[in-house]
Parts: C-alpha cells; sequence; structure tokens
C-alpha cells in the first residue's frame, strides 16, 4: 500500500489492535520487551520527522526526552492527591508544553546549521540541558524525582504502560501520517531533497523547518513523560543519555532513512537484537551489537524498507518479457 | 542423503543426546541455588558496577570452590550467579530482571545506582521474590512500602548518622558545623545527610556551601570559613575534590577543630599525597579489611580480601565486599529460614542479625541498613595510619578532638 494511501491510518490501526492483544498472550518478559519496542518506535517515528522528512539528523533528541519528563515529575509532585488519570494528563500537557516553548526558543538560532553542524550542535542542546538539570537544585536532577504510581491497582503496570506506549506510539504515527501527505510534509521533503532550490521555489522553509521541530520535540517529551512514570523514579542519568540519541537515528538507518515505517521497523529490530538476542550476553553484547550494525548497513544501506524496495523492483524487472 | 544433511544431523545429536545424562549426574552432587540480577558492566555506572559484580562473584566461587557448596535445611546447594549487563540503562535492566523472573529465578541481587534500582526492584516486590542490594541507597527506594527490597547501606539521608553520634561523643562536645559538597548526586545526597544528622545531633549549621561539580578553587569558600570557624568543617564529596580543599586549607592556614571528609583519607595515596598534613583527618569507612568482625564463611575481612586478590587484579574496594556480603547474607538468611521459599527467606531477611566479614547486617522494617550498623565506620588518620574511632566495637584507637593545627603539623 501507498503510504500517502487515505486508507494507511485504517491499516496502522488494525496493527495497533493487533498488538493490543500481545499482552493478553506473551509472557511478562515480552510484554516488557513489547513496551521497549513501542516506546522506541514512537520515538524514532517522532525524530524522523525532522530527522527523516526534513532531513535534519538530530544528535541531541534526549533532550526533549529528559524536559518532557521532568517538567512532568515537577508539575505533578505539586499536585499529589490529583486522581491518576487527571495526573498523567497534567503531567503529558506540562512535559508537552516545556517541550514546545523549549524547542521553538532553540530553532531559531539551531536551525540556520545544516547537516553534522546541526547534528552536532543538538548533541551540545542536550549536554547543556542535563547539566542545567543536573546542577540546578530546582530540577532535581542529582538527587532524583519520584513519580507516583498511575497504573490501576488492579493491572499489572507493565501491561498498562504497553497499552499507554501503544496509544503514544499509534497517535505519533499517525500525526507523522497526516504530516506526510499533507503539503506541509512534501515542503519538508523538497527541503531535504535540496533545501535552496526548495526556499527558490517558494515553499517557506524557515517555518516548515521550526514547525516540524517544534512538533517533533513535543512528540519526543510525550514519550518522555510516559518513560518516567513507567521507571517510577529518575535522575538525570536515566533521560539524558547518548545512547538514546545515538538509537534514535539508529532506528531510522536500519528501517530506511527517511521513511514512515522505517524507524517502527528499525526499533522493533534493534530492541529485539538487543533485548532478546544479545540481552544474555554478559561481556560483549554491546560488541555483538555494533557489528550486527555495521554488517546491516553495509549489506542494506537503504534499511528494511531499501532491501524489500530494491528487491521488488529486480522481481519487477525480471518480469517485464525481454524484447 | 547428502553430507550436509549427516553433518547437521550429527551435530544435533552431539548436542541432545549426552543432556539428560549430564543432567542427572549433576543432579546427584548437589542442588542449584539460582540468584539472578543485572550490574552495569557497561555505560555511566560501570566503574563501581565492576566492583559489584566482582564482589558476588567472589564470594560465590568461594562458596560453591572453596567450601563445596553452602548446606541449607540438610540440602547441599552450589550457588549458580544469573548476572546480565544492563549498560547503565534502567530500561534495560527492568526487562533483564523479568526475564530472569519468567525463567522461574526467585532471589535478586541489585545494580549499582538507585535510578536502576529502584524501578527494578519494583518488579521483583511485585513478583514477591527478595532483592538483596549494595547498589541503590536513594531514600526513595525504602520509603515505597517495599517488602522484599534490602540495601546494605542505610539510605542516603541516614547515611551520616554514625558520623554525627561519634561527634556527640567527642570531649569538647562540638557545638558547630559547616557543610560542603558538591553538585552531583552522590554528594548532594550525602550534604543533605550530613544535614539532617548533625542538625538532629543539636550541631548548629553554621554555613552550606555547594560548589560546583568540577571544583577548581575553593579559597572564597576557605575565606568565609575562616571569618565564619566552625567546630567540625565536613565535606563530602569525591577523593579528588577532597584533596584540593585539604591543601587549600593547609596553604591558607585555614583551621578547624576536626575536619571529616567523607571520601579521600580512607586511601593510601590520598594520605601519602597530604602526607604529616592528613593526620587527625577523619573520614567514614564502610569496609576496610582491617575491620575485626568476625565471619562463618570467609573467616575475616582479611582472607576475604586475599581471596578476592587471588581472583582479580582489579584494586579491592568497599563496594566489592559489600555485594559479597549480599550473597552471604542470602545464605544465612536461607539457613536461618531453613528454607528457600521466597517469603520464608524475606521473613528471615527482616529478622536478619547475622555477623560477616563486612558489618553485623541488620535491616530496618523499611529495609535499609541499620544507620548505626551499616552505616559505615569512622576512621581517622593518625601518625599516617587510618585507625577506627567509631563505633566502640570496631574502634582500634581513640578519636583525638581538637586536632592540631596546620602549623603544628608541619
Amino acid at each position: 500500500m501507498n503510504t500517502s494511501s487515505a486508507r494507511l491510518p485504517l491499516l496502522i490501526l488494525g496493527g495497533a489492535l493487533l498488538l493490543a492483544l500481545g499482552p493478553l498472550v506473551l509472557p511478562p518478559f515480552y510484554v516488557r520487551v513489547g513496551q521497549l519496542m513501542l516506546y522506541s518506535a514512537g520515538l524514532g517515528v517522532a525524530w524522523a520527522i525532522l530527522g527523516g522528512f526534513a532531513g535534519y539528523g538530530s544528535f541531541g533528541h534526549a533532550a526533549f526526552i529528559g524536559v518532557g519528563a521532568f517538567t512532568a515529575g515537577l508539575v505533578e509532585n505539586q499536585f499529589p492527591t490529583l486522581a491518576p488519570a487527571l495526573l498523567l494528563l497534567l503531567g503529558l500537557a506540562a512535559g508537552a508544553g516545556a517541550c514546545a516553548v523549549i524547542s521553538a526558543l532553540v530553532a531559531y538560532p539551531i536551525l540556520r546549521l545544516r547537516g553534522t553542524f546541526f547534528a552536532i550542535a543538538m548533541l551540545g542542546v542536550c549536554h547543556v540541558c542535563a547539566e542545567v538539570n543536573n546542577n540546578v537544585d530546582f530540577f532535581q536532577g542529582s538527587m532524583g524525582i519520584n513519580f507516583a504510581p498511575i497504573a490501576p491497582a488492579s493491572m499489572d503496570p507493565a501491561v498498562f504502560f504497553y497499552w499507554l506506549y501503544l496509544a503514544a506510539s499509534t497517535i505519533v504515527l499517525l500525526i507523522a501520517w497526516a504530516i506526510w501527505r499533507s503539503r506541509f510534509g512534501a515542503g519538508l521533503l523538497s527541503i531535504r531533497e535540496d533545501e535552496d532550490t526548495a526556499r527558490m521555489l517558494g515553499v517557506p522553509t524557515e517555518r516548515y523547518k521550526r514547525q516540524a521541530f517544534v512538533i517533533s520535540a513535543v512528540l519526543t517529551g510525550l514519550l518522555g513523560v510516559i518513560y518516567a512514570h513507567a521507571l517510577g523514579y529518575i535522575t538525570t542519568d536515566s533521560v539524558y543519555r547518548d545512547d538514546t540519541n545515538l538509537s534514535l537515528i539508529v532506528f531510522s538507518l536500519l528501517g530506511g532513512m527517511g521513511t514512515l515505517f522505517g524507524p517502527v521497523i528499525g526499533a522493533f529490530l534493534l530492541v529485539f537484537v538487543t533485548q532478546v538476542i544479545l540481552g544474555r550476553l554478559l561481556d560483549f553484547h554491546l560488541f555483538a551489537t555494533g557489528l550486527l550494525l555495521v554488517l546491516l548497513v553495509l549489506m542494506a544501506p537503504g534499511g528494511v524498507i531499501g532491501l524489500v524496495r530494491g528487491w521488488r523492483l529486480r522481481r519487477r524487472s525480471e518480469m517485464v518479457p525481454a524484447e | 542423503m547428502r553430507r550436509r544433511d549427516v553433518l547437521r544431523g550429527a551435530a544435533a545429536a552431539a548436542v541432545i543426546v549426552p543432556s539428560p545424562a549430564i543432567r542427572s549426574a549433576y543432579a546427584q552432587t548437589a542442588k542449584t541455588l539460582v540468584i539472578g540480577g543485572s550490574v552495569p558492566l557497561t555505560g555511566a555506572a560501570a566503574e563501581t558496577g565492576l566492583n559489584v559484580n566482582n564482589g558476588y562473584i567472589t564470594a560465590a566461587t568461594y562458596l560453591n570452590d572453596v567450601l563445596g557448596g553452602v548446606e541449607i535445611a540438610g540440602e547441599k546447594y552450589r550457588i549458580e550467579l544469573k548476572l546480565f549487563d544492563d549498560a547503565s540503562d534502567p530500561a534495560r535492566a527492568t526487562t533483564l530482571i523479568q526475564r530472569q523472573l519468567d525463567d522461574g529465578t526467585d532471589f535478586f541481587l541489585g545494580s549499582f545506582g538507585s535510578n536502576i534500582v529502584l524501578p527494578t526492584a519494583a518488579i521483583t516486590e511485585r513478583a514477591k521474590k527478595p532483592m538483596v542490594q549494595t547498589g541503590g541507597g536513594a531514600d526513595a527506594i525504602f520509603t515505597r512500602g517495599f517488602k522484599y527490597v534490602f540495601g546494605m547501606f542505610p539510605r542516603a539521608t541516614r547515611q551520616f548518622a554514625s558520623a554525627a553520634a561519634l561527634f556527640k561523643t567527642l570531649k569538647p562536645t562540638p557545638q558547630t558545623y559547616s557543610v560542603i559538597y558538591t553538585n552531583d548526586a552522590f554528594s548532594k545526597t550525602a550534604g543533605e545527610g550530613v544535614r539532617l544528622a548533625c542538625d538532629a545531633a543539636g550541631l548548629q549549621r553554621l554555613e552550606t556551601y555547594e560548589l560546583p561539580a568540577k571544583v577548581t578553587d575553593v579559597s572564597s569558600v576557605l575565606a568565609s570559613i575562616r571569618s565564619k570557624t566552625p567546630d567540625i568543617l565536613v565535606c563530602v564529596m569525591h577523593d579528588q575534590d577532597s584533596l584540593l580543599i585539604a591543601r587549600q586549607m593547609v596553604a591558607t592556614n585555614t583551621n578547624v577543630k576536626l575536619l571529616f571528609q567523607g571520601l579521600g583519607p580512607q586511601l593510601a595515596s590520598f594520605r601519602e599525597a597530604l602526607g604529616k598534613y592528613s593526620d587527625g583527618l577523619c573520614c567514614s569507612t564502610y569496609w576496610d579489611e582491617s575491620v575485626p568482625y568476625k565471619d562463618k564463611f570467609f573467616g575475616d575481612s582479611k582472607k576475604f580480601a586475599d581471596y578476592y586478590r587471588s581472583k582479580f587484579t582489579r584494586p579491592i574496594a568497599y563496594h566489592v565486599a559489600g555485594a559479597a556480603a549480599c550473597i552471604e547474607t542470602y545464605v544465612m538468611a536461607m539457613q536461618a529460614a531453613k528454607s528457600i521459599k521466597p517469603e520464608s527467606v524475606r521473613d528471615a531477611l527482616a529478622a536478619a542479625n547475622f555477623e560477616t566479614f563486612y558489618a553485623r547486617i541488620k535491616f530496618t522494617p523499611e529495609g535499609d541498613g541499620d544507620a548505626l550498623l551499616l552505616g559505615g565506620m569512622i576512621g581517622q588518620v593518625q601518625k599516617g595510619k587510618l585507625e577506627t574511632v567509631y563505633p566502640a566495637e570496631a574502634r582500634s584507637a581513640e578519636a583525638i578532638y581538637p586536632t592540631p593545627t596546620w602549623d603544628k603539623k608541619a
């Protein structure tokens, strides 16, 4: 099915409904792996709105996980008597708001940079946020911040957060799809292909980039809020993580850079490999992960989607009768 | 049949056929007691994570290879550790712990870092499986009503209780104190603990100084201390920062009656760097191979340290001892419970009052270590040697107070 097809949301919702059955049939370990897959997929798609669609690959998106998570924690702790559902909504609103404001402020100067300069500058933004979070008492980054339990008492928290991640990631994917098939999405793709030409042709490149940046940051922040709740207690080190920054890029690389479903496939694949296949290795799991990634990128530079597309093209050309 | 198929079949047979025989021979020798957990062998917490991992391995290897296993309720058990690298990532740690729970593991050891220990402890708690850990001291771990989580340290805000108890015994009784800490998780939490313990002990706090995470110059802080001099100055920070403060105090002749440095004086390199100026400095010593506790497995701390050195080249640290004590504590709790049922072992852990080479193990009702028994001993450098001055049962020398001024040490 074409990615721009209007029937795609139905397919996404159908897939989500199928995945929602997971906790009913899977053992608890796989429910937790599923949580990580869905969380990673959501983050990967949120990152791809800027990095994949517009070609502005960020090395520092974990900044928004941290900003979202800590803002939610600080705000929620002011209302300890609030009902769990309201508490979560409040946290999501606060986290999203903080990410929107910070990303809008950062967007102006940082989006003047391109390519590796932008990527490294974003890494700097992430580290600055982490340092501020750690060093300013108000944010409680070094001491850590607690989150009240929000899962219903009758439900296994692992299942509750699985469904929460699933809902959030589905929404992120639907938003990404809506962007993909819109005029705005076409503008982002034109920026990725040739920003100067796009601007010359009348695409409001600066505005589009800023909007993509803020949307990407807000969605990342929302997932950060859920992640913090799932952990229950976070410090700066829990959320401002360089390995997360790198993983977000790897998801798109593995699945297919600049595609809608590439980050989802990449996230599912990487989490499965690192958690299920290599999880039992004590000493060399990171080496094995690195080796596997290098092999995959060398053998499939267009990611899994690129591999499938190449295979389909070859098959089609074989089916054309020779003259 | 093709050659490849023959080889494939032979390989499969080689794997499958001997397995039942091996299992049955193994079952006749000793039962296996599986203890699971994750440790950060890579990532931000790896430095201490390696110490924790080595401690776990040291205890299990000694109990299995030297003692031939442990006897619990008349049965001989070999300890099998199932430890995995959580890469300092709390999310990865939770999936690893869940997998072990699914595999039927009943007992868990902790990772290092409260941000990893707490999410994993929440999972084992829900499954009603005990976790004994030496890597998480945050108050949050012990204030959530968990019943199955036990820590080898007091919670962070109680870790200065034994030092405050020592201050109360000094003559003449100190009246005032100031505290310096750096802006990182360890130091800040410790600083909060100092304030709580010293305020509770009735000492008057003159100033609290918060330094940046990387300290380069403390001259302005020392100027403030000279103008408003406390009886006791407490510095809770990493050893290199403690050294900088001590050196600048010597250089500026900033004197207090007692300088307490949380980390630093317990290291021989620190004492050598300061030379005779290190005399009189006090510090916390959670464990040292000279502590006088007796141990039913290793004998004493010295023998534990010797055995560790025969297995590892990495220098021994108190986290190694704490981790090894986690396994000893499990075994003694199982022996006391005469059972390896998680609920019975949990109850025995809650009632623990065991002497180990590490310390006397006793937990509070909330699961953290007893503030005095597991809160660390207090050492003081006397004639270049670190002497234990508190608690009384571990004392090797009387505390010197007030300590001589820097110019008298010169």
